[in-house]
């Protein structure tokens, strides 16, 4: 099953009906390519890292974790080649400029949040309420289809900027403080 | 073409004139309309392209992320503008992402398509636009048009465009009805005036144009060429009237000679007769003078006839040394009694060293004949104290004879072309000349190297003066 290309998504991305999981992952996986284009990362955040990398990085244990391997060897985010780490130490997690926390994190939430906290990441989440906790996307199914939670507070809090299009496709979310 | 040719000047014009306006009209009219309506359909074209770049624009997350309800609500958005009739997002899988249909009726199901671009089909302008981002192909959006109010725009262009062709057309027609007459009317009239001298043979006719231009030279010309015809045709009349009368003349010249020439012998005869009843009759003295009276009146009609053949023999051409008395001797018998008639009195006056020249001598008689004659024909007929006066002499190098008289003169507008032919101041017809007189002498005096001059004045007289050149020999003595 190919990866599907970042901007097709699969027809109607719904995937209720099929259930299937991998289905689901790559829908997945394509909407967090996606956002990259919608993302603008401040200079600085590329400053301190080695030429030319994009870090993707994920914690937890996921089946997106493979897809966003095999993103990394076929794409650029930024023209940047992606380097894909999964689950890194904690204290590198605010070297990563993409950071998919997987449901299996929760409870770590707050700490990996507040080891990041500062640094120019953009956190995509896929569990209910991780918006409100803090992190900036937060993707949900609703009717069929894939949709996601914005915490503009919490992006904007990162130096990362939204473009307004993204935005407004999004469910814009307060964060609890 | 045919057909064009034979129609008159003023149709000609008229033709020509709305011709042109016409094909002018038609080209910028054409021009025109063309133009406007291509230049509408371009603005409309770069209107609808934008419209549909800008929803792309925006539309591009939602295509990406597949947001149908945002690409709807995208597309709503064209319900401001009544002219669209439908809208179409697809995504680059041509998969529809959302579809705006004014009127839910229409017939317009457009998909996927290849190629951007647009199109004008009958009733409706269609725009394709493929959606970037980052130049990698996202989507496509579909617009269509309506083109109802164009082409009304465009009917109403022709409307209005046509109206003031037509317009145009008309004044330009009234305009060309009135000026082209400035044209043809003076022509119309000239070839109605050709047609009418030719026909009436009437030359004193004559046309009125006063313009400067082409047609006024023609018409001057024309009138010109008219009065040189009428003159021409009097000159002819008059020549003919003349040759006519020379002929008559010169008949009655023939007929004098040869009437002379059969008197000749009767009158010899007399003579004859006369001499011997004079020789051998036994007459009385008185009756012996009668005789010698009659023999020398026969004497002299022989003289006269024998000068009138001397003067009518046609000229030998070769020159000799003669003199003027000699010829004025000879002439006088011929004159004489009629200047005796007339009472007018003649008067003689030889210088004694007038010389000889070197003439034809019948020219030269011919010459003084003519001379004396018209002398004599000056004085008027009640004038009583006529007189007439020859005077010969010598003047440096020439001989000179002048001949003067005391009749009614030359006026001066004559006098300058009294030498040319055809000129004579006779006006009735029986003393009609020739009027060749003066010009022939006049001729046959250059011809010798000399000229005459005449000095005269109305009522004053004449005199004639003829110079010719003196002849290398002896001086005449009395």
């Amino acid at each position: 099953m190919a990866l599907l290309l970042f901007i097709s998504v699969p027809s109607g991305s719904s995937f209720a009906q099929e259930g299937n999981a991998t289905r689901e992952a790559q829908v997945k996986t394509a909407f967090i390519y996606n956002f990259s284009k919608f993302t603008t990362w401040p200079d600085r955040a590329f400053q301190t890292l080695p030429n030319n990398l994009f870090p993707v990085c994920l914690v937890g244990s996921d089946p997106l974790g493979k897809l966003l391997g095999q993103l990394a060897k076929s794409k650029t985010i930024t023209d940047r080649t992606i380097l894909f780490q999964s689950n890194p130490p904690q204290h590198e997690l605010g070297n990563c400029r993409i950071l998919y926390i997987s449901s299996s994190e929760s409870s770590r939430l707050d700490k990996i949040l507040k080891s990041i906290a500062g640094h120019p990441v953009l956190t995509v989440g896929n569990s209910r309420g991780y918006a409100k906790r803090g992190v900036g996307i937060n993707l949900f199914e609703k009717g069929g289809r894939l949709r996601f939670e914005i915490n503009h507070q919490a992006i904007l809090k990162s130096g990362l900027t939204l473009s307004s299009e993204l935005l407004v496709l999004g469910v814009l979310v307060k964060g609890e403080n | 073409m045919i057909y064009f040719s034979k129609q008159n000047i003023r149709k000609k014009l008229l033709t020509i004139v709305m011709s042109i306006v016409m094909v002018s009209l038609l080209l910028v009219g054409g021009v025109l309309v063309y133009w406007d309506i291509n230049v509408t359909r371009e603005e409309l074209v770069i209107e609808v392209t934008t419209l549909a770049e800008v929803l792309g624009d925006n539309s591009r997350a939602a295509i990406i992320f597949d947001d149908k309800k945002r690409g709807e609500q995208i597309l709503l958005s064209l319900k401001r503008i009544p002219q669209v009739n439908f809208a179409r997002l697809v995504d680059a899988k041509d998969r529809i992402l959302a579809t705006y249909f004014k009127n839910p009726t229409l017939s317009h199901d457009k998909n996927g398509f290849i190629e951007e671009g647009f199109t004008f089909e009958k009733d409706y302008l269609e725009v394709r636009k493929i959606i970037y981002l980052d130049e990698v192909l996202v989507g496509k959006i579909l617009i269509l048009y309506s083109l109802k109010i164009l082409h009304e725009k465009n009917r109403n262009i022709i409307f209005v465009i046509g109206s003031v062709l037509l317009f145009t057309f008309v004044v330009a027609y009234c305009i060309t009805l009135k000026l082209s007459k400035v044209i043809s009317d003076p022509i119309v009239a000239l070839s109605a005036l050709t047609k009418k001298v030719s026909e009436t043979d009437d030359f004193s006719l004559r046309g009125d144009h006063r313009a400067s231009d082409e047609i006024g030279v023609l018409y001057r010309a024309f009138n010109d060429l008219l009065t040189q015809i009428q003159n021409n045709r009097i000159e002819l009349h008059k020549t003919h009237q003349q040759l006519l009368h020379s002929e008559k003349l010169s008949a009655t010249g023939k007929l004098a000679a040869s009437l002379a020439h059969e008197l000749r012998n009767p009158i010899c005869g007399i003579r004859n007769v006369l001499e011997i009843l004079y020789e051998r009759g036994s007459l009385s003295e008185s009756h012996k003078n009668h005789l010698l009276m009659a023999i020398k009146e026969s004497d002299r009609v022989t003289n006269l006839i024998n000068n009138l053949n001397d003067f009518n023999r046609p000229s030998t051409e070769k020159r000799e040394q003669v003199d003027f008395q000699t010829v004025i001797y000879e002439i006088l018998p011929m004159v004489k009694s009629r200047l005796d008639e007339r009472k007018i009195m003649l008067n003689l006056n030889y210088a004694k060293n007038t010389p000889s020249v070197r003439f034809v001598p019948d020219q030269l008689k011919q010459v003084i004949w003519n001379l004396l004659t018209n002398a004599e024909e000056s004085i008027a007929k009640n004038q009583e104290n006529g007189a007439i006066t020859i005077i010969t002499e010598r003047v440096g190098p020439n001989a000179v004879i002048q001949v003067q008289d005391n009749g009614v003169g030359i006026s001066e507008e004559i006098i300058n072309d009294i030498f040319d032919p055809f000129i004579t101041t006779k006006t009735e017809l029986k003393d009609l000349g020739l009027g060749l007189g003066l010009s022939i002498i006049h001729g046959i005096v250059e011809s010798h190297g000399g000229k005459i001059v005449v000095t005269s004045g109305v009522a004053e007289g004449s005199i004639f003066k003829v110079i010719l050149p003196a002849d290398q020999g002896e001086e005449y003595e009395q």
